[in-house]
């Protein structure tokens, strides 16, 4: 066996030997343009990413995608009727 | 890290490194709509730094349909969609960096930097699994044509949908809504949809996946 075991005062379990508890690495904003970031982190777990987006009306990131320890987003193609939007994505591993 | 504290679980995966903080629950609270089966929005702001949000919907279906950050302060606009027949409310959970619990027994893990790591005094961030590529359209204005993700072990979840996919139809600045992927989860089996915000209730047109991150709640809800 190997972990850490976590009681609260009651007894209950807080965490386990097998739980699976998120870390974050960061944050990042994309102003509505494509890109990408490195962070050595995401090979230090299982990564995920939660993209938020701004309520202007538009286009979200998509493609967002985190392959060994960079984090890439892109957006479909811009028009006059649906620009990009802003979004600020959060990611980490657990 | 040449020198320091890690733990490593009995899955071989670390659970506490003192280079990263880990989430741990900073609020929560719940929310009732009203019984009309159109899209209906409720505001939450919380404070934070780095804050993830998870939702308990099982009769319901929520989504996120946007984030507004000024500051430390966040609010986020949550949008539903209801079921003839089902229940109307649902709960949020907020998790954040880790913070100082207060309490005067347990293991605190600081950072390098002075700040705080890991606290047994908080609930951390239980996740279980990524369910990845889940379609979100073409949808339907009938909630009954939901489509089931699949299934889980039994458990009490939460979710986050890793994007909001609130993407907007029509002329910025003019009349138009956006679409919103929503999802509900019952203690063992997963439903999305997709649902246009604001007004009524409109066949959907877009095509895009998601993933759902699955969060176990057990001692949280």
């Amino acid at each position: 066996m190997q972990g850490l075991e976590v009681f609260d005062n009651a007894g209950n379990t807080v965490l386990s030997l097998t739980d699976r508890i998120g870390r974050v690495l960061g944050s990042v904003r994309t102003n509505g343009w494509p890109g990408s970031i490195r962070d050595a982190g995401f090979t230090t777990g299982t990564p995920f990413f939660i993209v938020q987006t701004t309520n202007t009306g538009g286009f979200s990131p998509t493609d967002v995608q985190i392959a060994g320890d960079m984090l890439t987003w892109n957006y479909p193609t811009p028009n006059q009727l649906w620009p990009t939007l802003d979004a600020l994505i959060f990611y980490g591993v657990y | 890290m040449p020198a320091g504290f890690q733990v490593t679980g009995e899955h071989g995966v670390l659970q506490i490194d003192q280079d990263y903080s880990n989430l741990a629950l900073s609020a929560s609270g719940s929310v009732t709509v009203g019984t009309t089966n159109n899209t209906m929005y409720a505001d939450v702001t919380i404070t934070g730094d780095t804050p993830v949000m998870v939702i308990k919907a099982q009769d319901i279906f929520v989504g996120i349909y946007s984030m507004v950050q000024t500051g430390n302060q966040f609010t986020y606009r949550f949008v539903t969609r209801s079921i003839p027949g089902y229940g109307l409310g649902f709960q949020w959970f907020a998790f954040d960096k880790a913070r100082i619990s207060g309490e005067n027994c347990g293991l605190q893990v600081f950072k390098e930097d002075g700040s705080i790591a890991y606290d047994s005094g908080c609930r951390p961030i239980k996740i279980t699994q990524v369910i990845p590529n889940i379609p979100v359209g073409p949808g339907s204005s009938d909630p009954a044509l939901a489509f089931l993700v699949g299934t889980v072990p039994q458990g009490n979840y939460g979710f986050i949908l890793s994007q909001t996919y609130s993407n907007f139809m029509g002329s910025p600045g003019g009349a138009g809504f956006a679409q919103v992927g929503c999802a509900r989860v019952t203690p063992n089996s997963v439903f999305r949809t997709i649902t246009s915000y604001p007004g009524e209730l409109r066949a959907t047109r877009y095509n895009g996946s998601i993933n759902m991150l699955m969060v176990d709640l057990t001692g949280i809800a």
